[in-house]
């Protein structure tokens, strides 16, 4: 029975899709760039234009009783500009292209940035254009020719690709009579990682070096060498250099270029897969802090080794979107 | 949600937007009441730039019940035009003190549009009416500023940039349509509800009484009373006397009318429209004056219905002129007026002296009768007196103080104007048992500056004599103002003052004529246009205006047109840089092809330079700069080319000046 009623629905929304693109167009998905027409602005008096509607009404209604000329003129004048306004409401969202979505990775909890760029297709300036996402209005102008971000904090709730809800733009240029707006359902996502586990769990122990063909401990590279400072436990003095530089100086703790840290999913114990994943980052971050070369072991993939920038993302994608349906 | 505080900018532009709107109403708000709103402006202004707060309670209401006190000490009757819009101005400004967000400042914008018909009510000048686009436009960039979202604003100098690039063509473009609208909304013939008739307070004109000095204030006046537009030929200046209320009564300081109950028409002379085919026919457009006089040439034969000839002669209409008002009339410049229909009565009325006021006066008189002289003689002594025994005309006389106040002005001060004249004149006549009678009303007229009509002022108010010369006879004009300063009647008013050289300096006078000719216009094109008028209009379009199909067509066809005129205007703009080079380009070509270069369609802007520099050596370099940029803008895509474009265009157009 269900499955009938989900599949009526689902044909439903299909033709309707098909005929009445304007009324369902917050329900799916576009692909960039959408350009605002006439087909999908939407434009009613605002509050003020009614209230502004029944002054005239007073106005127009007194002067034409009293037979008083210029009352008369100046009801209608304000009538006129109402009608020019009108036009220009629209005019004033009408052929705006959402050109681009930008969005950066963000991690799960804080807020996604996605800054929706708008370009005015016929080279006019645009005023006053308001985005309204959730609770959040932002709001921008355009001058000629130019593009403009419409920045919009969208809230990161878990992990994976996050996809905004329909984005309204809205304006009430020039005089606030009238109220036009458009729903943008654009086809963007920020990647989500998942949130980095807190308090942090120690790393993993470098596998044991000798298995590696590690390099010996009295063998000192000057170059991981550095100045002491409190704290720092005087097993870790290396002394023959300190004496030669006649400051003491410390071995570092990175390791080698040879070292290598396995952050393997599989050998957490205890945890269910998000918190996995959530220590997992936590360590990506913590080795990538400490310029560890590492390696990411998922079921069904392996990053590396490797380390830099590059491989940081690498894993954290692959963390984002474990068992998620890519895109 | 509440609605956001208004940022200085946005309060800046609705106080400036306000006070625009309140600048027409100080014209006739009493000035105290004016002074009052406009420091509580000032120090709300200067009090918003400091910090953003509303005014406290114990500031605002003493203010609150200042105001009410004001307006009903000042005007009485709070229900009263004048005191309902005094009352609603106060009321904004009291609001405006403690209006600190923005939907309070929207709903300060409609008030204040609302306030710029209610203007209309005071003053439909066209001075005025063209001022008022001001504030109307002032309070929609006002809107346009406060409904801006937070932050989407820059500086100052790019947001008077904005305000002249976006919104003054927005507005200008709107004209249009108001005067389609305008011409096009049928009026209503009756109102809904209440009389169109209502009163028009603080009207300068002629007064109800006449107490010498009271016309001194008139001749300073130059606002028109009336124009007049002559069917045929108009009879010269000196001869147009119009009359208005006849004074009778003289208490030894003041002249007032004499009610007639029962008695309303005059003898022989017939209303309506029974002018005889010699009289001169014209049309007045009468100022509104909050009175029941009408104006006409004396003897009036013809006039309009609704207006009735008194026994005195003039014309009374049963409604008070409270807008600009149009008639036509008819008069007879050679006829005069009967004596009225109980002339033993009248007569005792007319030949009445206040007692033992003026001995000096009456025995001056009865020494004219002592001599023999019949009352034609009389009259020419007493203007022999005037001529001879040094009287001057002036606007600003010697005040007359005593009890015995005529003799006073003919014995002693000697100088006076109009009244004086015409007061010491009748006392003179009735001393000498020759009924008389002032008459006030304006002499005179300005003719136009292109001679179509004449202006009739406030300044050209007037009070002259009638005397009855024999008991079966008809009332004689005399104008003892003519024996003294002959020039008051044959130049008119103009001329005297102390403002002589203004009022007689050529330019200035050829000004004055020609923005009274404007208002002349703008009277009858826009604040005279009635239900009738408007079916003149349609009527010379064709349009039955009573066939609401026919008027429905129109509206819709007119409304329908000019949206396609505008959204033509603002859809179909090209972007601007392309449509700019292709622009110039055609200017470009198109001198050329006065030069006797023609371009062909097939050939590119380098090849037909080319040509077109063999035919035009010498202007080779201006054509290839003009083609060039043209070029790059074209096909190299370089924005910065139209610069370009544009300075070797101007060139080219200097260098190939025909």
């Amino acid at each position: 029975m269900r499955a009938v009623l989900q599949q009526a629905r689902v044909r439903l929304w299909r033709e309707l899709d098909r005929r009445l693109p304007s009324l369902t167009r917050r329900h799916r998905f576009e692909a960039l760039p959408i350009t605002l027409n006439q087909r999908r602005i939407y434009i009613v008096p605002s509050g003020f234009g009614l209230l502004f509607a029944v002054m005239l009404f007073a106005i127009l209604a007194g002067a034409l009783n009293y037979n008083n000329n210029g009352a008369l003129l100046f009801g209608f004048l304000p009538v006129s500009l109402a009608v020019v306004s009108m036009h220009q409401t629209f005019r004033n969202l009408n052929h705006l292209r959402l050109v681009h979505v930008q969005a950066d990775p963000v991690f799960c909890g804080q807020n996604a940035l996605f800054a929706f760029q708008f370009h005015a297709s016929d080279e006019r300036p645009r005023f006053g254009i308001t985005g309204r996402y959730g609770d959040v209005f932002r709001h921008i102008d355009i001058k000629q020719g130019e593009t403009r971000s419409l920045d919009v904090p969208v809230p990161a709730l878990e992990r994976g690709w996050l996809s905004p809800e329909p984005l309204r733009v809205s304006t009430v240029w020039p005089f606030g009579l009238f109220f036009a707006w458009s729903y943008l359902h654009s086809q963007s996502k920020a990647l989500v990682y998942p949130r980095p586990e807190s308090p942090p769990h120690p790393l993993p122990k470098v596998p044991d070096p000798g298995r590696l063909g590690g390099s010996d401990p009295g063998d000192e590279d000057l170059r991981s060498l550095r100045d002491y400072t409190t704290g720092d436990s005087p097993r870790m003095i290396a002394w023959k250099a300190s004496a030669r530089i006649g400051e003491p100086l410390v071995r570092q703790l990175e390791v080698p270029r040879a070292r290598e840290t396995v952050l393997d999913f599989e050998r957490i114990s205890g945890l269910d897969v998000e918190r996995k994943l959530s220590r997992l980052t936590r360590w990506v971050l913590d080795a990538d802090q400490a310029g560890l070369r590492y390696r990411l072991d998922l079921p069904g993939q392996r990053i590396g080794p490797d380390q830099g920038h590059a491989h940081r993302l690498r894993c954290l994608k692959a963390l984002a979107l474990y068992a998620r349906a890519s895109s | 949600m509440r609605a956001p505080v208004l940022s200085p900018r946005q309060f800046d532009w609705l106080l400036i937007a306000f006070g625009a709107t309140l600048a027409p109403h100080l014209l006739w708000l009493p000035p105290l009441y004016g002074l009052m709103l406009g420091t509580i402006l000032v120090l709300r202004y200067v009090q918003r730039r400091r910090y953003v707060r509303a005014w406290p309670g114990w500031i605002k209401f003493p203010l609150l019940i200042a105001v009410i006190a004001f307006v009903i000490a000042e005007f009485g009757n709070p229900l009263a035009r004048q005191a309902g819009s005094a009352a609603l101005i106060g009321l904004t400004v009291l609001k405006l003190i403690e209006s600190e967000n923005r939907s309070d400042g929207l709903r300060a914008l409609l008030v204040c549009l609302f306030l710029n018909s209610v203007q209309f009510l005071f003053d439909q000048s066209l001075l005025v009416t063209v001022y008022m686009l001001l504030p109307t436009f002032l309070v929609f960039i006002a809107m346009n500023e406060l409904v801006a979202p937070p932050g989407t604003r820059g500086g100052i100098a790019g947001e008077f940039a904005r305000i002249g690039r976006e919104l003054v063509p927005l507005l200008l473009i709107t004209l249009p349509l108001t005067a389609f609208l305008f011409v096009s909304v049928p009026r209503l013939e009756t109102p809904l509800w209440g009389t169109r008739d209502n009163r028009w307070e603080a009207r300068t004109g002629l007064g109800d009484e006449m107490r010498p000095g009271s016309i001194t204030e008139l001749h300073a006046d130059d606002s028109p009373v009336m124009r007049v537009t002559f069917d045929g030929p108009a009879p010269p200046t000196q001869q147009m006397y119009w009359r208005g209320p006849v004074l009778v009564n003289f208490d030894g300081e003041v002249w007032r009318r004499r009610a007639w109950p029962g008695a309303t028409h005059v003898g022989e002379i017939k209303g309506p429209q029974s002018g005889g085919p010699n009289d001169l026919r014209y049309e007045v457009m009468l100022e509104p004056t909050d009175r029941n006089w009408v104006f006409a040439l004396d003897v009036a034969t013809g006039f309009p219905d609704g207006v009735k000839q008194q026994v005195e002669g003039h014309l009374l209409r049963s409604q008070r002129v409270t807008s600009v008002w149009a008639y036509r009339a008819a008069s007879n410049l050679r006829a005069s007026l009967p004596q009225g229909p109980a002339p033993s009565v009248y007569r005792g009325e007319t030949l009445r002296l206040p007692a033992q006021l003026n001995p000096q006066s009456l025995a001056l008189a009865q020494s004219w009768v002592a001599q023999g002289a019949d009352p034609t003689q009389i009259v020419a002594q007493a203007l022999q007196f005037f001529r001879t025994q040094g009287f001057s005309y002036t606007l600003v006389p010697t005040p007359l103080v005593g009890r015995h106040r005529v003799d006073e002005f003919l014995f002693e001060t000697r100088n006076g104007f109009c009244e004086h004249y015409s007061q010491a004149f009748v006392v003179l006549m009735r001393a000498a048992g020759i009924p008389a009678r002032v008459v006030t009303g304006y002499m005179g007229g300005e003719r136009s500056s292109n001679g179509a009509y004449y202006i009739v002022r406030n300044a050209d108010a007037h009070a002259w004599a009638e005397v009855l010369l024999s008991d079966d006879g008809t009332w004689t004009r005399i104008d003892p103002t003519a024996a003294v300063a002959p020039d008051r009647i044959s130049l008119g008013s103009g001329t005297f003052g102390d403002d002589s050289y203004f009022r007689n300096n050529h330019w200035w006078k050829a000004i004055r004529l020609q923005t009274d000719a404007l208002q002349h216009w703008f009277n009858s094109m826009v604040v005279r246009f009635d239900t009738l008028r408007q079916r003149e209009f349609f009527a010379n379009l064709g349009i039955d205006p009573s066939d609401w199909r026919q008027l429905g067509a129109w509206m819709a066809g007119g409304i329908a047109a000019l949206a396609l005129a505008m959204s033509l205007w603002m859809f179909d703009r090209r972007p601007t840089s392309v449509d700019l080079a292709q622009r110039r380009y055609r200017r470009f070509l198109k001198r050329l092809q006065q030069l006797g270069v023609g371009s062909n369609p097939a050939e590119g802007p380098m090849d037909f330079a080319e040509r077109a520099s063999l035919q035009l050596p010498h202007l080779r370099a201006a054509i290839f700069a003009v083609s060039d940029a043209y070029a790059r803008l074209r096909y190299a895509d370089d924005p910065e080319a139209i610069v370009q474009l544009n300075s070797a265009l101007l060139d080219f157009l200097k260098s190939a000046k025909p």
